[in-house]
């Protein structure tokens, strides 16, 4: 990542953090640029032996993308809460490709190195489960925003907590009681299994 | 569902959550009180919770195979479930688990010795390490909390789960600088100091096994290879099993050798941590781990010092990698440019690493201890023991050539600071014989520091010590003179020596504090101190540390107060600028720190004061002054919400509201003025109550008390301004009585005078009518101001009122 793309980030979230509220729209796509640009570097192989993992990515991005030297922790924490909104989008947008492609429309030549390989099983629960979250947003935001920060972000409590400006007793309830509401959507969205709870 | 009633399911199925699933039935129909509705809505999300075990667990992207095929996931091991795997090691694996039947937080870490792997041997070492944590609690230990053998004949141990982060990416992950980094990784010395204090040795001492958790908890683990030092010698294994065990980045040559193990070996491990904790790079790159490449490398090449690691650039052959690898990216995780690290870490800590990483066992640290010994003298700026012989040559020469002196110089000092110190240097002339020399030279070093801070510093409020305190810092500067001129490589020396002139300047004429009113002599001691930072060559470049930067922005500020009293504004507006920006750079990297933000807030209040403060000799310039004390207050508030029981900012924010005040008055805001004042004196009472003791804290209330009667005097209330005139006299003589050589309360003193003269009896302001008394005011002043202009013929701020008063007694008579 050059010189310049960590200056702008680092610029666009100090003044996002001064109360700038459109340095956001201006973060976003560069922290999700970045992210993809990680794996696919990982998934082409220049790193081997290195599992892709969302901690690794989002930690990876901040590091490129960052200049430590002039931000201080809370800056930190915004740039996590951004980089797992990316994963977010990045996973969403390939379970979106996939299933199109599966019924036949959409983008058939999707680019090799545009690939994030989500397991085919996966596809139409991350689908399920982004609508879900989307609801769960309309009523309770914070705990969207922790799911998000977890399980797309990778992010442990204590960051969550930083990200969310929370404690990290907060996050841990509210993670759990979101696992909960979510688990019993997507039960509910499912066919029944058999002898289930729902 | 609308978001008011979530909040209500939400808060009603978290309470539950945290109660036994015995009594949640109960509490649902109490909390939910007949609504139905709402009781079915929390009821499935508690039946959801007990299925949502695990769900989400594992981020998006993260792989999540290994979990799948693992039998053990979901199996009952005790009170415990088994959740996920946590890790795989030599013997086994660890998995998280949860308590059957347990509330929130109950997980805990389950080692189990994987099938196939279950040798006599393997069960053998099984049962050390339940021996060894049995044995062992220390809050940075991971705890054992049970252990046993499943319905399957499986062994396995129960302990506490740790969630937190290897130190090394801890460290990188925050950011921390190589003080925060020391600071954890003394902890983790501490926790292996505590092992071999229970004849413990870890043998197996990698950042992977030092997590810190969310709370910034250090904790050790996986006394999996663990020795006990008291264990029959015929049951250790073979000699050949150690090395496989071991970590080989880790092993120190005698592990690699099969030699016998000791706390050495440990200290020999920590000196690698340490090592990768400073400079994110082990010292020695296996090729490849046949044990004839680990024996070369290990036992036969000496590691580089560890600042010479900093600039060396990652290589193409290295292990792939998310943590940082440049130059700039370890400087960046340690919050520090890689030329400062560099620096940082070049001397002591090249020298502390280098020490315990010796190849033979005797030479290093002889214990975790001494190594964090060590470190906390270097983190206090002291000599450690490990520095090249250079200086401990240096001291003994030094010392056999001073000795008589040293000795009835300090028996001199001796006899100020009475018994305390006494005691203690008996006690060190009584320490061994061994290193004794270097002892004293520090003992020098460290009496003269006693008294030019601790000592110095204590008294310097006390009535009546001004002339103890010129004595005290002028003495402790000559020694502090003739140990730099023995040591001229030293690297705190010179900036103790600064400090040293700046207090010597300050008891000479400095009128921000107690003096003897010579300000010429001041202005030379500062200049001398500036002197010694700019000469030594250790303090040069960029790896300056913070302390000679606060050396030197204290001496230009110091600087400035004396040039400002002077008359000199232009000189000492350039100086206290200096100091402002210094004191900035410092505050914006040290965040938390108390002292840098006060210093900082001190600087723009003096800023203020030099550029349109009436109460001082100023630039006329009343808008900028107001600027810094608003920059100022903010700096002091926040300081005192971070230090409720510092004393300083308390004081300084009853001041700034005296000089907030002082602007608006100045400016004909009156009525903000007036607000300003009664905010400053209600401070400053406070203040008073909490701190009965404190000079400059009486002297204070006594400044705000006149204060509000110079409002009264506006509003034409001379009685009132007169009683509150009183009330401020009354304080400043007691301070005069209590310290009658203080030159500048002598001169708070005759302002009283004139004060309580225009009161009670000028002609130009709101007064009482009563010359005679108006003129026995004017001339107590005149006499005061006459003395102090006697002490201090140039002192410009003491003639003018001098002229100020002559004129007053002349239209008066």
């Amino acid at each position: 990542m050059s010189r310049s793309a960590s200056h702008k980030v680092t610029q666009l979230l100090l003044e996002w953090s001064d109360g700038d509220a459109e340095a956001l729209d201006d973060l976003m796509p560069l922290v999700y640029d970045e992210l993809r640009r990680l794996a696919r570097r990982h998934l082409r192989g220049e790193r081997s032996g290195h599992t892709l993992n969302a901690t690794a990515l989002v930690h990876e991005a901040y590091f490129n993308l960052v200049d430590q030297e002039r931000v201080v922790w809370q800056n930190r924490a915004h740039f996590f809460g951004i980089a797992s909104q990316a994963m977010r989008r990045i996973l969403l947008m390939h379970a979106r490709r996939r299933n199109a492609q599966k019924r036949g429309g959409g983008q058939p030549d999707l680019p090799l190195d545009d690939v994030i390989v989500v397991a085919e099983a996966h596809v139409q629960d991350l689908l399920a489960l982004d609508a879900a979250l989307e609801r769960l947003a309309a009523m309770d935001a914070r705990m969207a925003r922790v799911v998000e920060c977890r399980y797309f972000g990778g992010l442990t409590i204590a960051e969550t907590a930083a990200v969310l400006d929370v404690s990290p007793a907060t996050v841990k309830r509210d993670w759990r009681t979101a696992r909960a509401w979510l688990h019993r959507e997507l039960s509910e969205t499912r066919p029944p299994p058999p002898g289930g709870a729902s | 569902m609308d978001a008011a009633r979530w909040q209500q399911v939400k808060a009603i199925f978290q309470e539950a959550l945290e109660r036994p699933p015995s009594e949640r039935g109960a509490f649902l129909e109490d909390a939910c009180g007949g609504d139905q509705e709402l009781l079915a809505e929390v009821q499935s999300l508690l039946v959801s919770d007990e299925h949502a075990e695990g769900f989400l667990d594992v981020p998006a992207l993260d792989p999540e195979e290994e979990d799948e095929h693992d039998p053990f996931i979901g199996m009952q091991v005790g009170v415990y479930r088994l959740r996920s795997l946590l890790g795989r090691g030599g013997m086994g694996a660890v998995y998280l688990g949860e308590r059957v039947e347990g509330d929130f937080e109950q997980q805990a870490a389950i080692k189990l010795i994987h099938a196939g792997l279950r040798s006599p041997e393997l069960r053998r070492r099984f049962h050390t390490e339940r021996q060894v944590l049995a044995r062992l609690q220390h809050p940075n230990i991971a705890r054992l909390l049970d252990g046993g053998v499943t319905e399957d004949g499986v062994p396995y141990i129960v302990m506490e789960h740790v969630d937190g982060l290897p130190l090394t990416d801890y460290c990188d992950l925050h950011c921390l600088d190589t003080d925060a980094r020391l600071d954890l990784f003394l902890t983790v010395c501490d926790a292996v100091r505590y092992a071999h204090r229970n004849l413990i040795v870890h043998r197996d001492l990698k950042p992977r096994n030092i997590l810190v958790d969310t709370e910034g908890r250090v904790k050790l683990l996986d006394f999996g290879i663990a020795k006990l030092l008291d264990e029959e010698p015929s049951a250790e294994g073979p000699v050949t099993t150690g090395l496989r065990v071991m970590t080989p980045e880790y092993a120190a040559p005698e592990q690699v050798r099969g030699e016998p193990v000791t706390t050495a070996t440990d200290v020999y491990a920590l000196g690698i941590v340490l090592y990768e904790v400073l400079t994110g790079q082990r010292p020695y790159r296996l090729s490849s781990s046949a044990p004839s490449e680990i024996e070369r490398v290990i036992c036969g090449t000496d590691p580089a010092r560890p600042s010479t690691m900093i600039t060396r650039a990652a290589s193409a052959d290295d292990p792939p990698t998310t943590r940082p690898v440049t130059p700039e990216e370890i400087g960046a995780a340690r919050s520090t440019a890689p030329d400062r690290l560099r620096r940082r870490l070049t001397g002591d800590l090249d020298v502390i690493c280098l020490k315990a990483l010796r190849k033979e066992p005797g030479r290093r640290y002889a214990s975790a201890e001494q190594l964090a010994d060590d470190l906390r003298r270097h983190l206090d700026g002291l000599p450690v023991t490990a520095r090249p012989d250079t200086l401990r040559y240096r001291a003994t020469k030094f010392i056999q050539r001073h000795k008589v002196g040293v000795v009835a110089a300090t028996l001199v000092i001796l006899a100020l600071v009475g018994g305390i110190v006494a005691t203690a240097w008996q006690a060190r002339v009584a320490a061994a014989e061994r290193d004794r020399a270097e002892r004293r030279f520090d003992d020098v070093r460290n009496l003269a520091n006693t008294f030019l801070f601790e000592f110095h510093d204590a008294i310097v409020d006390l009535p009546g010590s001004t002339p103890a305190r010129e004595l005290v810092a002028t003495r402790a500067l000559e020694y502090l003179d003739e140990l730099a001129r023995e040591a001229e490589d030293h690297p705190v020396l010179p900036i103790e020596l600064a400090q040293a002139y700046r207090r010597v300047g300050d008891v000479l004429g400095n009128p921000t504090n107690p003096n003897l009113g010579h300000t010429e002599r001041a202005l030379a001691s500062y200049r001398k101190g500036l002197d010694v930072l700019e000469r030594a060559t250790v303090l040069r470049g960029a790896a300056r540390p913070p302390a000679a930067h606060v050396a030197k922005a204290e001496l230009y500020e110091s600087l400035g107060d004396v040039l400002g009293a002077r008359g000199d504004l232009a000189a000492a507006d350039s100086m206290i600028q200096t100091a402002v920006v210094s004191y900035q750079q410092l505050a914006a990297a040290h965040p938390d720190s108390i002292p840098h933000q006060v210093r900082y807030a001190v600087g723009l209040i003096k800023r203020g004061d030099l550029a349109g403060n009436d109460n001082f000799n100023n630039r006329g310039d009343p808008a900028t002054a107001l600027g810094a004390y608003q920059q100022a207050l903010p700096l002091l508030e926040r300081s005192r919400r971070l230090a409720p029981e510092n004393p300083r900012p308390f004081r300084l924010h009853g001041l700034i509201y005296e000089r907030l005040g002082t602007i608006y008055e100045q400016q004909d805001s009156l009525r903000a003025a007036l607000a300003a004042y009664r905010r400053s004196l209600e401070l400053r009472e406070a203040f008073v109550t909490a701190y009965p003791n404190h000079v400059e804290g009486q002297r204070d209330l006594a400044v705000a008390y006149e204060k509000m009667a110079d409002m009264y005097v506006h509003q034409r209330r001379p009685a009132e301004a007169l009683r509150h005139y009183r009330q401020a006299h009354r304080l400043f003589e007691a301070l005069l009585e209590a310290d009658p050589q203080n030159a500048s309360a002598r001169v708070t003193l005759a302002i009283s005078h004139l004060h309580q003269g225009d009161v009670v009896g000028f002609e130009t302001a709101a007064h009482l009518g009563n010359r005679s008394a108006a003129l026995r005011h004017y001339r107590a002043a005149l006499d005061l101001l006459d003395a102090a202009h006697a002490d201090d013929p140039t002192n410009s701020r003491t003639a003018w009122l001098r002229d100020l008063l002559r004129g007053r007694i002349d239209g008066l008579s």
